[in-house]
C-alpha cells in the first residue's frame, strides 16, 4: 500500500523517464543499441539510432510526456505517425497503389496541421513541409531507403582518412 | 540548359536519414531540453515605439510558450514504471 501510495505521489523527472524508456530498449540484436540516453545524452544519437527509435518505438518512448495537454500529446503522436508510415510505406513499380499514397499525403498534411496548432511557430520551419513530398518520391523511386543518405555518409570517415593519406585534403 | 527539364517536386529524392533527425532531434529533442529560443529583436528605428514594444512582448511571449515545452517534474503514468534511485 505504501509502495502504490509513493508511485502514486512520487514526482519523476520526464527527462529521466525518457532517459529510462530509452534505457530500456535496449538488448535486441540489431535493433537499437544499449545505453541510449535520448534526454540527457540525445546528441550521442546517430542519424540511424534515430530512425529506429521513430520507426518502431516512438509512442512508447514519448508516451504521457504532457499527462495535462492531450492536444499536444495527440500533435506529437500524429507527427510520428506519419514519420514512421512513411519509413514503412512501400510502391513497387507494377503496383497502382496511388490512392494509397494520396491517402498517407491526406494524412501528413492533417498531422502537419495539427502540429502548426499546438507547437510554438518558431519550432514550424518551412522545411518540414517537405514530409508532404516524400510520397510522391515513395511513388516514383519505391521506399525511403532507395534514396536516403546513408549509403554515402557511412563512408565520410573513411573517404576523408583516404584522401588526407593520398595528401588531396588537408 | 536542362534546366527546364528539372521538376522541383519530381525530381528530388527527400532524404529520410536528414529529415527524421532535423525533426526528431534539431528541433523537438532541443525544445524538451529547453535549449531552442528565438532570436533576440532588436528593435528598429523606422518602428513606433508602439511597434517596437510590441515586437518585444511577441518575444517574450514566443519565450514563454518554448519554456512550455521544456520538460518539467510529472507523476509517472503507470506503476509499471519504476523510478532509478
Amino acid at each position: 500500500m505504501l509502495l502504490v501510495l509513493y508511485m502514486h505521489f512520487y514526482c519523476q523527472d520526464a527527462g529521466a523517464k525518457l532517459d529510462a524508456r530509452g534505457r530500456s530498449l535496449a538488448g535486441e540484436p540489431s535493433w537499437i543499441r544499449s545505453n541510449v540516453e535520448i534526454y540527457s545524452h540525445g546528441g550521442n544519437l546517430t542519424a540511424h539510432d534515430w530512425l529506429q527509435v521513430i520507426q518502431s518505438a516512438g509512442d512508447y518512448i514519448l508516451a504521457g510526456l504532457f499527462p495535462n495537454l492531450p492536444d499536444r500529446m495527440e500533435a506529437i503522436h500524429a507527427l510520428l505517425g506519419a514519420c514512421s508510415k512513411i519509413l514503412r510505406a512501400t510502391s513497387a513499380e507494377d503496383s497502382n497503389n496511388r490512392e494509397e499514397l494520396d491517402a498517407l499525403k491526406l494524412e501528413i498534411v492533417l498531422a502537419l496541421c495539427h502540429c502548426e496548432a499546438e507547437f510554438p511557430k518558431t519550432e514550424m520551419a518551412v522545411m518540414f513541409h517537405i514530409l508532404l513530398h516524400v510520397p510522391d518520391a515513395i511513388y516514383r523511386w519505391n521506399n525511403v531507403r532507395n534514396f536516403w543518405s546513408f549509403f554515402g555518409e557511412r563512408y565520410h570517415t573513411r573517404r576523408h582518412v583516404f584522401f588526407t593519406y593520398v595528401g588531396l585534403m588537408s | 540548359m536542362l534546366l527546364y527539364l528539372f521538376d522541383l517536386i519530381w525530381d528530388i529524392m527527400p532524404d529520410m536519414m536528414h529529415i527524421n533527425t532535423g525533426i526528431w532531434h534539431r528541433h523537438f529533442l532541443k525544445m524538451l531540453t529547453g535549449q531552442r529560443f528565438p532570436a533576440a529583436v532588436k528593435s528598429l528605428k523606422k518602428n513606433s515605439d508602439q511597434e517596437n514594444k510590441k515586437l518585444a512582448q511577441d518575444h517574450a511571449d514566443c519565450k514563454k510558450q518554448l519554456k512550455t515545452w521544456a520538460l518539467t517534474k510529472v507523476k509517472p503514468t503507470s506503476c509499471a514504471y519504476i523510478p532509478s534511485f
